[in-house]
């Protein structure tokens, strides 16, 4: 809210002002005043109810509370803490806190919001107030957090906090003070001037004193002659000691010369800028409730605690204007006003040009609430059925803020946000005038609310949607660097350390020298053994034993004494076989390699497949590790004396195994006992341990423990395979996704899986086998 | 207990579209009681079968389109649209006439683009033009005034010319246009034309025994009935007087350019202004609301535009009245101009 000086009211307009000069605004209308109704009696005060009902949540944010359920409160004790720009909320009355709960608000919408529920006791005992010393000598920082914490806001309806409105005080050249009471029925503040002049030429001293204006404005409109006088009266009365220049201003009565916008244009002849504050213009307004309340907050240090409320409508017998404390029901003040409940049919609250209806009466008054209408059907009567827009223009006549309702109302309907853009729905007020004059009753500004909130929900949703792009877009760079700075990384550190390695050895590369060597040896052997081509240790290993058999084969033929062509076949025997053990040896390693990339594979299938193939596998490995212990068993029949008993503990061993690891897969479902599925296993391989060394030591002299070693293993083997399931199902939630396109494959796939599976386990059982043997 | 919820603004202005309706329906009595003084009670049956034309159509199609009946029936803009149809055409034209224009107007123009507020041209104009295009006989012709008659015409010899075509003693509407000395009448307009197509200057025109014998003054008389029915509703502030004087202003303006230019070959603005339908068209047809534009500048646009096209017609053209065929241009370019004439939102930039 930068004030620009090119838009700051001129000398010369403000001496136009002064001089009296007045302008007028586009359109308004002539709804009727309804206003001796209740203007005539004086203000009362509205008594003091059981239940007082203080909302303190704003839009959803809930300052800090001072009190608790069961503190006895007193009337202006602060509740809450001050909270960003929100305003402190006081009680009204003394009492103890009832309930800190959610209760309706005085709302449209008619939410809860969070409330601090008094009990009163009907006492009314306030604190001390502590009467400040003169204000003239505080500074206007000070006074503007006095108004804050006195629970201020703009009385006249909006709500909008004072404090704000008066903190961007520099170069302001005009103060308006809001009296116009354009909407009928309402004569709060015509009662508050009538009886309170005085004290609002007190209070506009105190935002004279803040704002340092040049000009300070009055603005009354002309049905409220009394009003007028009283302050005319007053003004005369006052030593004001107003260094500004201090006009009271009658206006013409016409709806809604209100509003701030149009009451500006009235007053100056100048326009708000679309999107800008008054401020803009060097401009201040304040409702004259406002200055009443401002009056009491700085001079008397008393917070505000109660506001004028009209009650009226021809469903009350009694109508009038009252002083209520702020969180007084509704229905308490109906009550006292005698609501007639057959005459009865809706509530407003405010006036019936802009006011809302509520459906019941147990909602709390708020600072907002100016009125209380009660109209009976001859008074107000109920909303016609809505007929077709005859494009008369009546509409575009009344309106103040120059717009063209019926086209706002094509573009509403057919939610062409643009257009509603480009036709200024911002600019809408939502003054009535447009609906008010509708020839078809059209409910115009409902539709223009309607698409107001639409529009805000779409930017909203724009706006989120955008941040989350932004946000997208910032981790791809931020990963992307990321990379980028780990490879930079990366090199540096392979860098120094071949810088440091050779520092260390003379300036000598230790890897090239070793690579070279490597070389070199690998030349060397190739040369020297032409036979091994094989280059992997496995293969070499299936060499040696197929140079073993070769052996063998040579001392058996050499045994034999062979013949001539015996001895010439010979070395093509043995290079058959030779030839055979490679290609078995080969074959072994690509299975393995196979198996080993098929882990991969498999995380990225269907974990119920894997676990198939698994479960196969594990019966394949079972069956290996039986046959194997059973070719045991035979060694030991052979060697040993009592091999069924040790059958029998492998046998018992086996079992044992075999129901930890059911257990555990039974487990593996429940991701959250997957920690706790090792221990299990590893507490039931102790138990089969300690039963299979039991049976061993049942037969002491037997040293072979080839049972419980083959236990082992396999329980090894289903740790493993359970490993690896477990591993599976942790990648199912990302992989699920790839599971439908994967689908096609997978039966393929799982075949080939599964034989590799058991490949594998064969192949560990072998391994096993061989190294138990 | 519960109270009833609505929306502000609660306090309405107690008019409605029907009363709208409804007082322009009252202020078109001067007009159309002139009317039938000078020509006979001949549009006052047109009228009569006009409205139940109107009624009888706008309700068919509210039922084929599922709409509540009585509720748009009882807005009066079905019966306002048959009435204006009515007063246009020729008080003795025979039934059919009346009954094809009514029901074009309310089905075709009106209720096929969506009913009240929807159609984009004026339904009584375009009816009108339709007729005009279709019957050019039966449409142009005017009898005299009822002192000229060289036949006394009872009620039921112009019910009977009306019904059957004939009088009672058995004359064409044709023949009836012939006057006391053997011409064949015509509308001022008509006259003014055909002089001018036929070489004579204007003033030779306005002192032939032709334009004498025409029905020159009845017109001026029922076009100063239907001023008086447009200014009740100004003063009403049922219309706006953007479009009546802008329309009425370029009227004069338009023609005293063309008067100007040449006296001898082109009408008089004041000649202009109160023949044919000029303030029927001033005050009753540009004013509709749902055709006209809506914007204040855009409405004397539009009254302006409407006056250049009649001036236009009646100079050059070849119609004898304008209005109808203007209104229509008109039409077309009201969502032009209302796009270009937005005012200028409270605190936004001219």
């Amino acid at each position: 809210m930068t004030t620009q000086p090119i838009n700051l009211l001129s000398e010369e307009q403000l001496a136009q002002i002064s001089s009296g000069k007045q302008w007028t605004f586009h359109g308004g209308v002539h709804p009727q005043e309804n206003k001796i109704q209740s203007s005539g009696s004086a203000i009362c005060d509205a008594g003091i109810p059981e239940f007082l009902v203080i909302g303190i949540e704003h839009k959803g944010h809930s300052p800090e509370m001072l009190v608790k359920v069961g503190d006895p409160v007193l009337k202006g004790q602060a509740l809450t803490k001050v909270y960003g720009a929100m305003v402190v909320q006081h009680a009204s009355s003394s009492g103890i806190v009832h309930a800190i709960e959610k209760r309706t608000d005085l709302h449209p919408s008619g939410l809860p919001v969070l409330s601090v529920v008094i009990k009163t006791d009907g006492l009314d005992r306030s604190i001390a107030y502590n009467k400040p010393d003169n204000f003239r000598d505080a500074p206007s920082v000070t006074l503007i957090e006095t108004i804050q914490h006195a629970g201020i806001v703009g009385l006249g309806g909006a709500g909008f906090p004072s404090h704000l409105k008066l903190s961007h005080s520099d170069g302001i050249k005009l103060l308006i003070i809001n009296a116009a009471e354009c909407e009928p029925y309402i004569t709060a503040d015509d009662r508050l001037m009538q009886e309170h002049a005085q004290e609002i030429f007190q209070g506009i001293e105190v935002l004279e004193h803040i704002l340092q204006p040049k000009l300070i404005v009055i603005a009354v409109e002309d049905n409220k002659p009394q009003a007028v006088e009283a302050l005319q009266l007053a003004l005369q009365k006052m030593h004001l000691t107003l260094r500004a220049e201090l006009i009271i201003r009658t206006i013409p009565t016409l709806y809604p010369s209100g509003s701030e916008k149009q009451l500006i244009e009235i007053i100056t002849g100048r326009q708000t800028p679309l999107g800008k504050h008054p401020t803009e213009l060097g401009i201040v307004m304040q409702n004259v409730g406002t200055v009443f309340a401002v009056k009491e907050a700085v001079v008397d240090g008393k917070p505000l605690t109660s506001r004028i409320v009209t009650l009226t409508g021809d469903a009350l017998r009694k109508k009038g204007n009252a002083s209520v404390r702020i969180g007084t029901p509704i229905q308490y003040l109906l009550d006292k006003y005698q609501l007639n409940s057959e005459t009865a049919q809706k509530l407003i609250i405010g006036g019936p040009m802009m006011g809302f209806s509520i459906s019941h009466g147990d909602i709390p008054v708020t600072k907002t609430c100016n009125c209380i209408l009660a109209p009976t059907v001859q008074e107000i009567p109920a909303p016609s059925a809505e007929m077709s827009c005859i494009r008369c223009g009546e509409c575009a006549h009344a309106c103040p803020a120059s717009l063209l309702p019926q086209q706002l109302l094509w573009y509403s309907q057919s939610k062409d946000h643009d257009k509603l853009d480009d036709y200024n729905l911002s600019a809408c007020i939502e003054c009535g005038a447009c609906a008010f004059v509708c020839p078809s009753n059209i409910p115009l500004v409902e539709y223009y609310r309607v698409a107001k909130a639409e529009i805000n929900t779409a930017e909203q949703e724009a706006k989120k949607a955008e941040t989350a792009r932004i946000r997208h877009k910032n981790r791809e760079a931020r990963l992307e660097q990321a990379k980028i700075d780990r490879q930079a990384k990366h090199k540096q550190a392979a860098e120094k350390r071949k810088q440091q390695l050779k520092e260390k050895n003379g300036g000598e590369d230790l890897i090239a020298a070793a690579l070279a060597r490597a070389k070199a040896k690998k030349a060397d052997s190739a040369a020297g053994e032409n036979s091994e081509q094989a280059d992997t240790p496995k293969s070499a290993a299936a060499a040696a034993v197929a140079r073993a058999k070769a052996k063998k084969a040579a001392l058996a033929e050499a045994a034999s004494e062979s013949s001539a062509t015996g001895t010439a076949d010979k070395p093509k025997n043995d290079a058959v076989a030779a030839a055979v053990a490679r290609a078995k040896a080969k074959k072994a390693a690509q299975a393995q390699q196979d198996s080993q990339s098929d882990v991969a594979e498999e995380t990225q299938l269907d974990p119920k497949k894997a676990a198939v193939a698994a479960a196969i596998a594990r019966a394949k490995a079972k069956k290996a590790a039986q046959a194997q212990q059973d070719s045991q068993s035979d060694i030991a029949e052979e060697t040993q004396v009592d091999p069924k008993k040790a059958a029998v503990a492998a046998a018992v061993a086996r079992a044992k195994a075999k129901k930890a690891a059911a257990q555990q897969n039974s487990e593996t479902a429940e991701p959250e006992e997957a920690p706790s599925d090792p221990k299990k296993a590893a507490v039931a391989a102790a138990v089969a341990k300690a039963k299979a060394k039991k049976a061993a030591s049942a037969n002491a002299d037997q040293p072979d423990n080839s049972a419980v070693t083959a236990a082992r293993e396999k329980r090894k083997e289903q740790a493993r395979l359970h490993k690896q399931e477990k591993q599976q199902l942790a990648n199912e939630a990302v992989k699920n996704s790839l599971d439908t396109a994967l689908d096609k494959n997978s039966t393929a796939a799982e075949d080939r899986k599964a034989k590799i599976a058991a490949a594998v386990a064969k192949a560990k059982a072998r391994q096993t086998a061989q190294k138990d043997q | 207990m519960a109270f009833m919820n609505s929306s502000s603004p609660h306090q309405r202005q107690r008019r409605t579209t029907s009363q709208i309706m409804v007082m322009v329906i009252l202020c078109l009595i001067p007009g159309v009681f002139l009317q039938s003084y000078f020509f006979g009670i001949g549009n006052l049956l047109q009228i009569t079968l006009a409205s139940v034309v109107a009624l009888g159509s706008e309700a068919l199609i509210l039922k084929l389109r599922k709409r509540p009946v009585l509720r748009s029936l009882k807005d009066g803009s079905a019966l306002l649209t048959g009435l204006l149809i009515a007063v246009s055409i020729p008080p003795l034209s025979p039934w059919w006439i009346v009954v094809i224009g009514t029901a074009f107007a309310v089905i075709f123009v009106k209720q096929l683009y969506g009913g009240l507020g929807q159609n984009l041209f004026n339904p009584a104009m375009a009816a009108y033009v339709v007729l005009l295009i279709s019957f050019p006989v039966q449409m142009t012709s005017w009898i005299p005034v009822q002192s000229l008659h060289p036949f006394s015409l009872t009620f039921m010899d112009q019910l009977s010319a009306f019904l059957s075509g004939f009088t009672l003693d058995g004359y064409t509407v044709a023949q009836l246009s012939v006057s006391i000395d053997g011409l064949t009448m015509a509308t001022p307009l008509d006259t003014a034309r055909n002089a001018l197509h036929s070489g004579f200057t204007i003033t030779e025109m306005l002192n032939s025994a032709e334009f004498k014998a025409s029905s020159a003054q009845a017109i001026q008389w029922v076009n100063v009935g239907f001023l008086f029915g447009g200014l009740i509703l100004l003063y009403k502030r049922i219309i706006q007087w953007y479009i009546p004087a802008a329309f009425l202003a370029g009227l004069v303006s338009f023609s005293f350019i063309a008067f100007a230019y040449n006296p001898d070959l082109n009408i008089s603005p004041l000649f202009h202004i109160f023949s044919g339908a000029t303030m029927l068209g001033a005050f009753f047809i540009l004013t509709d609301p749902v055709t006209a534009a809506t914007t204040v500048k855009g409405r004397i646009f539009y009254g302006l535009l409407v006056a250049l096209i009649v001036v236009i017609i009646r100079n050059i053209g070849g119609y004898p009245d304008a209005v109808a065929f203007a209104v229509l241009l008109g039409n077309m370019c009201v969502p032009l101009i209302d796009y270009y004439t937005q005012p200028k939102v409270y605190g936004g930039r001219a």
